[in-house]
């Protein structure tokens, strides 16, 4: 591997390590909202704390995707 | 304890600010490493809850920027990277303890516990005065063996009372630091939960404990060398903090 093959995967690793990271603060912002939805008690906390739990789960997807694609760029040899 | 959340991902420091505050932590947060030292050196809390990857000064940058206060409050990393070298650093830098993320509500709740319980050490958890005796790892309140209950508000009340056994608290300090309220809030909130605390306190004969001084505030008087009970004349202490740090 010679040495610009060896910096653009480093690139596509630092992309992957920040991805996983970005990745990690809407599944604990996920896991909190879910651990409080079950100490809440009427019907409307509860949908609250689903509408919550919703928008943390589609930050999730969308961060996942970012994994995905700089998954795919290290899988390739860090080229875009 | 008074715990500063340091995170920059809104929707997750509000979830810690909750989680803590139903804990019974005073909680206030800040969403960069600039504003967290700024916010611990006119204000230090008990625990610093600080996430790593911080705008402007990082997580690693504030606990270098706090190197001289470090040994006074708990630090509890949070992070979503997993390289044991960061890892070591924070510790080597005055961290107490480390979190990775995604991490459960209640282990957050559980290490703060854990790094309170250790900070405080066994002696200081325990606050005794004329037959009363409050632990306050436990959050138990007993008067000569009678178990006491307490909400929530009373316990933190009747420890701040305690902590500053020998001195008159004012009414202001109180707000400020018990309700963290302004002392111009106009309530008089204070002088209530005083007086639901000396119903229950006088109700197992622990009658006269909190003691008004009139025109001052509120005090619990600490026994001299001769044995009777006495108030001093210091000036009010910086805040809860240092009540803590002295217990």
């Amino acid at each position: 591997m010679n040495q610009m093959e060896l910096t653009m995967n480093d690139t596509a690793l630092e992309e992957l390590e920040d991805a996983i990271h970005s990745l990690s603060q809407p599944m604990t912002a996920l896991l909190f909202a879910v651990e409080m939805a079950a100490l809440r008690t009427t019907p409307e906390q509860l949908q609250d704390a689903l509408n919550t739990a919703r928008t943390e789960c589609r930050r999730a997807v969308s961060e996942l995707e970012r994994v995905r694609d700089a998954a795919a760029r290290l899988h390739a040899g860090g080229a875009r | 304890m008074r715990v500063m959340v340091a995170e920059d991902d809104a929707a997750l420091s509000l979830f810690l600010k909750k989680a803590l505050e139903l804990e019974g932590h005073t909680v206030r947060v800040v969403a960069d490493g600039a504003s967290a030292v700024e916010g611990i050196q006119e204000d230090m809390p008990d625990l610093l809850v600080l996430d790593l990857g911080l705008p402007q000064m990082d997580g690693v940058d504030v606990l270098r920027a706090l190197h001289d206060r470090v040994a006074s409050m708990s630090i509890l990393i949070l992070t979503g990277r997993s390289e044991l070298s960061e890892k070591i650093e924070c510790l080597n830098l005055g961290a107490d303890d480390y979190l990775l993320k995604p991490f459960s509500m209640y282990e957050l709740l559980a290490r703060c516990k854990a790094i309170g319980r250790r900070r405080m050490g066994a002696s200081a958890g325990v606050l005794q005065c004329a037959g009363l005796r409050m632990d306050r790892i436990q959050r138990t309140v007993s008067f000569q063996e009678e178990m006491l209950e307490f909400t929530s508000k009373e316990f933190t009340l009747l420890e701040y009372l305690l902590l500053q056994k020998g001195r008159t608290v004012s009414r202001r300090e109180l707000m400020e630091n018990v309700w963290q309220m302004s002392p111009d809030a106009g309530t008089n909130v204070v002088d209530v939960y005083v007086n639901y605390l000396r119903r229950k306190l006088g109700a197992v004969g622990a009658v006269g404990l909190v003691q008004t001084m009139r025109g001052e505030g509120y005090g619990i008087a600490a026994k001299d060398k001769g044995n009777s009970l006495r108030f001093n004349t210091v000036p009010a202490a910086a805040g809860f903090h240092t009540a803590l740090e002295v217990a």
